[in-house]
């Protein structure tokens, strides 16, 4: 893999922050009110550590995930700590959702849906390559073993793992969620050549 | 209580009356080995199962294989015996229905079907385990006395004792 350097980390930054500024918008629109969102950190991680990153492995939160399929592969966590989720349900459901309802959970894969496709279609117009997300797929558990599936997958090959972290927070600051946008190895080749044939 | 937690891609190893924990394992397995004369266990957070796939590189203490066996060595040189040894273990869920994937077994059955293999191997015997389904778990290994607690938000606190002791 090809060793990234301080202006490509730069350059995936400014392209990310884009990318979550249109999911954000997409969620806005989604529950009717502001969404605003931290500039996203990139940043390559030891992947041991990424369940501390995330507020400590037991800590229980809703995650959302999907492949990222098309030209490059990787993956996309979304991760909403529980309170988060719960206030996200009741915002689109017009109801209180306790224990979790079918219902709930398909609101949250929606909500997963609408971000993931928001972010990717902006990065692959920008970068002139097909980014399609897969259907998404949601688990309500401790955060250690909602990750597992993205630490296994990049596991394989290394033990670091390059994360685009992103908040998303409305203006209540009662919604709060993660974003992680795991390139698979062969992607970041795939994204940096696209880079490299945008700049000429 | 003297509480050890073992990280993710790690092994601990502790003697009585220490407690071994790991937390948060999902498509993982948690592999503890108890030598009950010596008191003494080995608690290990595998994430993958084979060191020997095309692409596999890295840290060994995250394959079931080089893990297991890394712990075992380092058990030996505590005065462990294989041959007094016996395992429990947790973990190896398939927390996301994925689609494009049900054909394949999950990662975590492979895990689990890997550990399964590291153990036969050395002719530890399996007496507790409680992996598969879709949740994430907690495990802690009590080593004065052998038991393996579970923890899930689903199922609440299993107890796995050894009834052997």
């Amino acid at each position: 893999m090809k060793r990234l350097n301080e202006n490509d980390l730069d350059f995936l930054r400014e392209l990310s922050n884009i990318g979550v500024g249109h999911a954000a918008t997409a969620l806005s629109q989604l529950i009717g009110r502001q969404v605003g969102m931290r500039a996203p950190k990139v940043s390559i991680v030891d992947l041991s550590s990424v369940p501390e990153l995330m507020g400590g492995s037991e800590k229980v939160v809703s995650g959302v995930y999907l492949q990222v399929l098309g030209d490059a592969r990787g993956a996309i966590l979304l991760v909403f700590p529980d309170d988060s989720s719960r206030a996200l349900i009741n915002l689109l459901l017009k109801r209180v959702d306790e224990p979790l309802s079918e219902m709930g959970a398909s609101t949250l894969k929606e909500v997963g849906n609408i971000l993931a496709s928001a972010y990717l279609s902006v990065l692959g117009n920008m970068l002139g390559i097909t980014l399609i997300p897969s259907i998404p797929s949601l688990a309500h558990d401790m955060v250690g073993a909602v990750v597992d599936i993205v630490l296994s997958d990049l596991g394989e090959i290394g033990d670091t793992a390059f994360v685009f972290e992103t908040e998303f927070y409305d203006i209540t600051n009662d919604i709060k969620g993660h974003f992680f946008l795991l390139p698979g190895p062969d992607s970041i080749d795939v994204i940096m050549r696209a880079i490299g044939s945008k700049n000429g | 209580m003297d509480k050890v937690v073992v990280r993710i891609a790690d092994y601990r190893i502790a003697e009585a009356p220490a407690t071994l924990v790991t937390y948060g394992l999902g498509s993982c397995v948690a592999v503890a080995l108890y030598d009950s004369e010596k008191r003494t266990g080995g608690l290990c957070h595998i994430m993958l199962p084979s060191s020997l796939g095309d692409r596999a590189s890295g840290n060994p203490k995250k394959f079931a294989d080089t893990c297991i066996s890394g712990m075992l060595k380092d058990m030996e040189g505590h005065g462990c015996k294989v041959d007094r040894m016996v395992a429990k273990i947790a973990g190896g869920a398939r927390m996301f229905d994925l689609p494009n994937k049900e054909k394949s077994s999950s990662i975590g059955e492979r895990n689990r079907d890997a550990v399964l293999i590291e153990l036969a191997k050395r002719r530890i015997p399996l007496i507790a385990e409680d992996t598969g389904e879709n949740y994430g778990r907690t495990m802690e290994f009590h080593l004065g006395n052998g038991d393996m607690l579970v923890i899930s938000l689903r199922g609440g606190t299993k107890v796995y004792r050894d009834e052997a002791l």
